[in-house]
């Protein structure tokens, strides 16, 4: 009986929340430059360890580091990422500013503590209801990929500049 | 809570990315490296086992980069001044013959 109070309670306060959030939206609408609440933040990150499917967490990456890989890997990034991720994966980009939700900063623990088939699954596959795309099954490209966005928090300024000469970043432009 | 629904489409590699490119002359060939002078300097090409070499359309043995051949060299630069080759492209119009250099 006690239960079926508390069950019943709940389900009020979620119809209340619902309610108040439908009222809110009809109002205002809900643009995707607005940042997200800290559950769907949750959420979304919870996804997209989802999209990358648990038998990807045991993958690890078949190519060690390699300057040559690491190298062509980071023109591939410049050319074919960072226009939404950044040259420095920071995220910190016009289109990105408006992405709802918006990519996360691929430096940082959240994205590092992925494992490589994680990443490499997300860079195959996309994230549903995201900006991600799948960009398909290369995956000597893909895993070069996985080599590069592990090497982020150590990037140099001479790494980033060369990528400036693919990917071009107007100070005035970033958020 | 809604999240925008984006249906996420999946997008082929388009081709290769296109790195960046050096153009120049070959000064000589040792190895996997491969010299070539361009406009400023000196640099030291590096070739993979998977970088092609081609005149035009054709692909064609690296023993054609001959001292003074005329090459668009397009790859990825490395840190610390080196280039590693994804292609080297030999420049038809401007092939010379050996102990050749043209001037460039």
């Amino acid at each position: 009986m006690r239960s079926w109070g508390l069950a019943g309670a709940a389900l009020f306060l979620l119809a209340v929340g619902a309610a108040l959030f439908y009222r809110e939206a009809i109002a205002h609408g809900f643009s995707a430059r607005e940042k997200p609440w800290a559950a769907e933040a949750w959420l979304a990150r919870h996804l997209r360890r989802l999209a990358a499917g648990a038998d990807a967490r045991s993958m690890r990456s078949p190519i060690g580091s390699d300057p040559i890989v690491l190298a062509e890997a980071r023109d591939h990034f410049a050319d074919h990422c960072a226009v939404c991720h950044a040259n420095d994966g920071s995220g910190r980009t016009p289109i990105n500013a408006g992405l709802y939700p918006p990519a996360p900063d691929l430096r940082e623990a959240r994205t590092q503590d992925l494992s490589d088939g994680e990443i490499f699954r997300i860079i195959e596959n996309g994230v549903r209801f995201t900006g991600m795309p799948g960009w398909g099954k290369d995956d000597e490209e893909n895993w070069g990929l996985v080599l590069f966005i592990r090497h982020l928090p150590d990037l140099t300024e001479e790494e980033l500049g060369f990528m400036r000469e693919i990917q071009p970043e107007d100070e005035h432009e970033l958020p | 809570m809604l999240v925008l629904f984006v249906g996420s489409t999946a997008l082929a590699h388009e081709g290769k990315h296109t790195g960046t490119s050096v153009h120049g002359i070959v000064v000589s060939l040792s190895g996997e490296t491969l010299k070539v002078k361009t406009e400023n300097a000196e640099i030291a090409v590096t070739l993979t086992d998977k970088t092609k070499v081609r005149s035009g359309k054709d692909a064609v043995p690296r023993a054609r980069l001959i001292a003074g051949t005329h090459v668009d060299v397009r790859g990825s630069k490395l840190p610390g001044g080196g280039f590693a080759a994804r292609e080297v492209v030999i420049e038809a119009e401007a092939e010379s013959s050996p102990g050749d250099p043209a001037e460039h």
